[in-house]
Parts: C-alpha cells; structure tokens; sequence
C-alpha cells in the first residue's frame, strides 16, 4: 500500500513536470507504463501490429486530452481507460470474432525486456500469457484491467458499462479459469514454478 | 457455500472497502474457511504471477522510437503566454490575488460611478438601487482562481495553456503527414 501510493505521488510529480513542459515527464511516463499498457493491448486484440498502432494512439490521445485528467484517479487507470476505448473501438469496427482467440495456441508471443531475465521468468510469461489468452475476452477484458492496470472494480464496472457485480463475477470466473489453465500446464497453486 | 469472496473479499484486496466495511469482512474472513482460502490463494497469485513483471510485453524499439520522437517534437511547440497566464507565472500569489481584487473592484467604481453620472445627468431614481455596491464587490474573494490552480502555483509549476500547443502542433504534424493519427472511421 505504501509503494503503491509513493507510486501515486511520484506519477503526480511527472505529471506536472509534463504540464510544466519537460518532455522528460512524459518520456518517464511512457517508459514506466508502456509496458503495462502494451501488455493490455496485445492480450486483448491478440495482434502485435494492432497493439503497436494502439499503443501509439493511446499515448498520443493521452497528450491531447491532457487537460480531461482527473486528479482524484491514478494516472494508470486513466491511461487504461484510454487504452480500454481502442479496444472497444477494434473489436466494433474489425468486428472481430469474440472466439478468435480459440485458434491461436499462446502464439500472440512474448518479448523478454533485457537478456537477464531468468529462464524461469521466461517460461511463466509464457504459461501465464497462455491461460490469459485463453480466457472469455469479457473475463479477460476485467482481469487485465485490475492486475495490470490496477483500475478499481468501481472504474471498470463505468468503462464496461455494467454493474459493479458483473464485472466483480466476471473477475472471479478469470480467476478460477486461469487456475484451471496453469494446472494444465503445470502450475498448481502457485507452487511448482 | 459462502460467496462473500466475489461479492466483497475481491473489493476488499482492492482497496474498495470502507473502513468499516473491511472491519466486518477481515471479521468474517476470520470464521470462514472458505473466503480465507480463497484470498491467500489469490494474494499468492498477485503477488507471484499476476505481477506486472509478468504481464507485461514489449513493443518494438521502433514503436517507442515514433512515440518519444513524437513527444519530443510536441515538446518544440511555443508556450503561448497570454497576459493572464504572465501574472500567474511570475507575480507572487498576494500580489496576484490583490491585482484580482483591485482590478474587480476598478471595473465596478467605473461602472457605479458612469451610472451616478447618466443619473446626475438624466435625473430619475429608478436606477439608483440596482448598482452594485462597490465595498460588497472588493471584499468578494477573486473567484476565478480555483483551489487546483492555487496548488499548483504552489508548486511552483510553470502553468501554461497545455491543450492549445499540443492539439495544434499534432495537428501539424498530421497534416505534414510526419505521424498519423487514425481516426474513429479508420477501421
Ligand atoms: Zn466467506
């Protein structure tokens, strides 16, 4: 809770320095959170070209409605919001079938940062990207936004347009499918990594 | 059965709770095995796969190259500094705040006083009680600096007009074909 809000005032603090007109805000923004961001992309179109566009789209809608954000949210969750809408507008304009993911076998594929990474880091990005790849994009849509987002179920719930109770139940049906889907591939609560 | 966990416990790990409501529940979680499993089960999951770390993905070097590039060309935009935005940059707040008053309170004497005129001229004592009072106006706190702007002159932020520059620079740059932006229709 105490990284977490340190996170919160050190997000402030660039964020000002953006509004301040040091481009090095936004440069440490965007390497703090692309990442997440891209990670949310690419698990939801399952595309890495249309991730990449709507990565770019996401940061550059960010600059322009820099004036709409809301001090009371976390920069990450209004980042996701951003990222959320690209999503909606993918999966409405490409009318992409909701069980396109069936045919793709975790082939969406991962990219390791930097060399160092453990083989065992390696090896669970992979299972993990796998089982997330695999959930209903509804329950995969309200899982991404919490763990890697950190939105509250409350912002989740207004981006989803549901009750608050659907998107708690869609969590926890992510919750138990990743579960199950980590035990088919060898993870079983959480201990035989 | 108990259900507790998907209606409150996953509200709960998020933070969501009121104090008193997370009281009640780390109360219950106390009694029910149930919701107890469940919870350590996924704070072991947040905290060893659920991890940004893990979630994460890379984009390529050349989509972060666009993005910063982008970013440091919004960065050459000029600041656009109008009078007011000056004072508020490089005038302290007491002064700023007294230059608000005096300016308020001018704008009403001139205006109370060209009314006392045309009524001194013209005669007729209808208009008389509609002016202002022009005491009421200069103890009235400035209205337009709000709390945020206040905080942020704290800081000693350097404010300027952020929509305006950026909206217009990356407008150029469309049209200048050096990124593209895709619109709503595009797809
Ligand atoms: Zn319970």
């Amino acid at each position: 809770m105490e990284q977490q809000a340190q996170q919160l005032t050190d997000d402030d603090r660039l964020f000002d320095k953006w509004l301040g007109g040091d481009p090095n805000g936004f440069s440490e923004l965007y390497g703090r959170y692309r990442g997440r961001v891209f990670g949310f992309l690419l698990r939801m179109t399952g595309d890495r070209e249309v991730a990449e566009d709507m990565l770019q789209e996401t940061f550059l809608a960010a600059i322009r409605n820099v004036g709409q954000f809301d001090r009371s949210r976390s920069f990450l969750s209004w980042l996701f919001g951003i990222a959320h809408k690209r999503t909606i507008d993918y999966y409405r304009h490409a009318k992409v079938e909701a069980d396109h993911v069936d045919d793709t076998d975790g082939s969406v594929g991962s990219r390791i940062d930097s060399p160092e990474d453990s083989l065992s880091n390696k090896r669970l990005r992979k299972i993990v990207g796998e089982a997330v790849q695999r959930l209903d994009p509804s329950q995969r849509e309200v899982f991404m936004l919490r763990e890697l987002g950190g939105v509250p179920f409350k912002e989740i719930a207004e981006m989803m347009g549901c009750p608050i109770n659907t998107a708690l139940g869609r969590m926890r049906l992510a919750l138990i499918n990743m579960r199950k889907e980590l035990k088919k591939r060898g993870i079983d609560n959480v201990r035989q990594i | 059965m108990c259900d507790k966990f998907e209606e409150i416990g996953l509200l709960y790990v998020s933070g969501e709770l009121s104090p008193t409501e997370a009281r009640e529940y780390e109360a219950h979680v106390a009694e029910c095995d149930e919701c107890r499993r469940e919870m350590e089960a996924y704070r072991r999951e947040r905290a060893e796969l659920y991890t940004a770390d893990i979630l994460s993905e890379s984009p390529g070097p050349a989509v972060d190259a666009e993005i910063l590039r982008v970013c440091s060309t919004v960065r050459k935009a000029p600041t656009v500094l109008t009078p007011v935005l000056f004072l508020k940059k490089y005038v302290p707040i007491p002064v700023f705040l007294m230059l608000v008053a005096v300016a308020v309170g001018g704008y009403f004497r001139y205006h109370s006083m060209t009314a006392a005129n045309l009524v001194s001229k013209y005669g007729g004592e209808a208009a008389q009680p509609d002016l202002p009072n022009v005491n009421d106006n200069i103890q009235t706190p400035p209205a337009p600096v709000n709390g945020e702007e206040l905080a942020m002159l704290d800081s000693n932020t350097v404010i300027k007009d952020t929509n305006a520059p950026f909206s217009k620079t990356l407008g150029d740059l469309n049209r200048e074909g050096v990124f593209t932006v895709k619109g709503e229709g595009d797809r």
